[in-house]
C-alpha cells in the first residue's frame, strides 16, 4: 500500500481525473473532498459492504434455509416473544397454509 | 384491499398502509423504494421486506434488539430526514421506530446478519432507510448461530 502524509488543504492524484482533497483534520477524523468524473461511483467502504451483503441476501434465501433460521432463532430466550420488538405492525393476510390452520 | 404475488407466501392481500417507502432505496437496489413488511405470528420473530416492485426480492429480517439487546442506533442528519424524524430519544428502538437486520444465509457458513446497518423504519410516517453509520462497533456479518460441527482441517 502506498502511503502518503497529506496535511489540511494539500491533495492526492489518482489516475488522470481523480483528485482527493485534505480539507480538514482534526482529532482523529479527516474531511476529505473527492474531484472525480461523474462515472466513477464513490462509497464508503461501510456502504460497499452493505452493498455486497444485501446482493448476497436477496440471492441466497431458499424456504429451507429460513425455516432453518426460524427455528434456531425460536430456541433463544426471547426467541418466541419478539412483539414487544415488532409492535403495532398490522396484521397481513395470512399464508394459505395458517389459513387453514386457524378453522 | 390490493393483492400482491410474494417470494414466500404466494399472492397475500395487504392494507395499503402496510406499504412503507424507502426513498432512497437500499444499497444495492437503489431503484426498490416500496417494501411490505411481513410478520406472521407462525413466523414471529422473523420479518420479512418483501419487494412491491420484485416479487422475488425478498429480504430476511430479525429484530436487532434480539440479536444485540443494548444495540445503539446512530442516526445521521440525513437519515433522520428520509425518515421524517426531527430527533430520536435515547431508547430509539420503540413502538414507532422498527429496527431490523437483515439475515445473509452463506452456502459455506452460518446464516449472518448485518448489524452494521439495520433497517430502520419509522412506522407512524411508513418510511425506512438502511442506515449506514460510519463509526460502527457491529459488525456486517454477525454470525447468528455458533457453528455446530468443528471445520474439516
Amino acid at each position: 500500500m502506498l502511503v502518503i502524509k497529506r496535511r489540511a488543504g494539500q491533495s492526492v492524484l489518482i489516475g488522470e481525473n481523480i483528485e482527493v482533497h485534505v480539507l480538514e483534520s482534526s482529532s482523529g477524523r479527516v474531511k476529505l473532498g473527492i474531484t472525480a468524473p461523474r462515472e466513477t461511483v464513490v462509497l464508503r467502504k461501510e456502504v460497499l459492504l452493505t452493498r455486497e451483503q444485501n446482493l448476497i441476501a436477496a440471492q441466497g434465501t431458499t424456504p429451507e434455509a429460513v425455516k432453518r433460521l426460524l427455528n434456531g432463532i425460536q430456541a433463544w430466550p426471547h426467541g418466541r416473544q419478539p412483539t414487544h420488538f415488532v409492535k403495532n405492525l398490522p396484521p397481513t393476510a395470512p399464508p394459505p397454509e395458517e389459513s387453514k390452520q386457524t378453522d | 384491499m390490493p393483492e400482491f404475488e410474494t417470494k414466500y407466501f404466494g399472492k397475500i392481500t395487504y392494507q395499503p398502509e402496510s406499504v412503507v417507502e424507502f426513498p432512497a432505496g437500499i444499497p444495492g437496489f437503489e431503484k426498490e423504494c416500496r417494501f411490505l413488511l411481513i410478520e406472521q405470528p407462525i413466523n414471529r420473530p422473523l420479518v420479512f421486506l418483501q419487494s412491491l416492485a420484485s416479487p422475488q426480492l425478498c429480504f430476511v429480517t430479525v429484530p436487532v434488539a434480539l440479536i444485540e439487546p443494548a444495540y445503539q442506533l446512530n442516526l445521521s442528519p440525513e437519515e433522520l430526514e428520509l425518515l421524517n424524524l426531527e430527533k430520536v430519544p435515547g431508547s430509539a428502538v420503540g413502538a414507532d421506530l422498527l429496527c431490523l437486520a437483515i439475515v445473509s444465509f452463506h452456502e459455506d457458513g452460518p446464516a449472518t446478519a448485518n448489524l452494521l446497518a439495520p433497517v430502520v423504519v419509522n412506522w407512524r410516517r411508513r418510511r425506512g432507510v438502511q442506515s449506514v453509520p460510519a463509526d460502527s462497533p457491529y459488525s456486517h456479518r454477525h454470525v447468528l448461530f455458533e457453528p455446530q460441527e468443528a471445520p474439516c482441517l
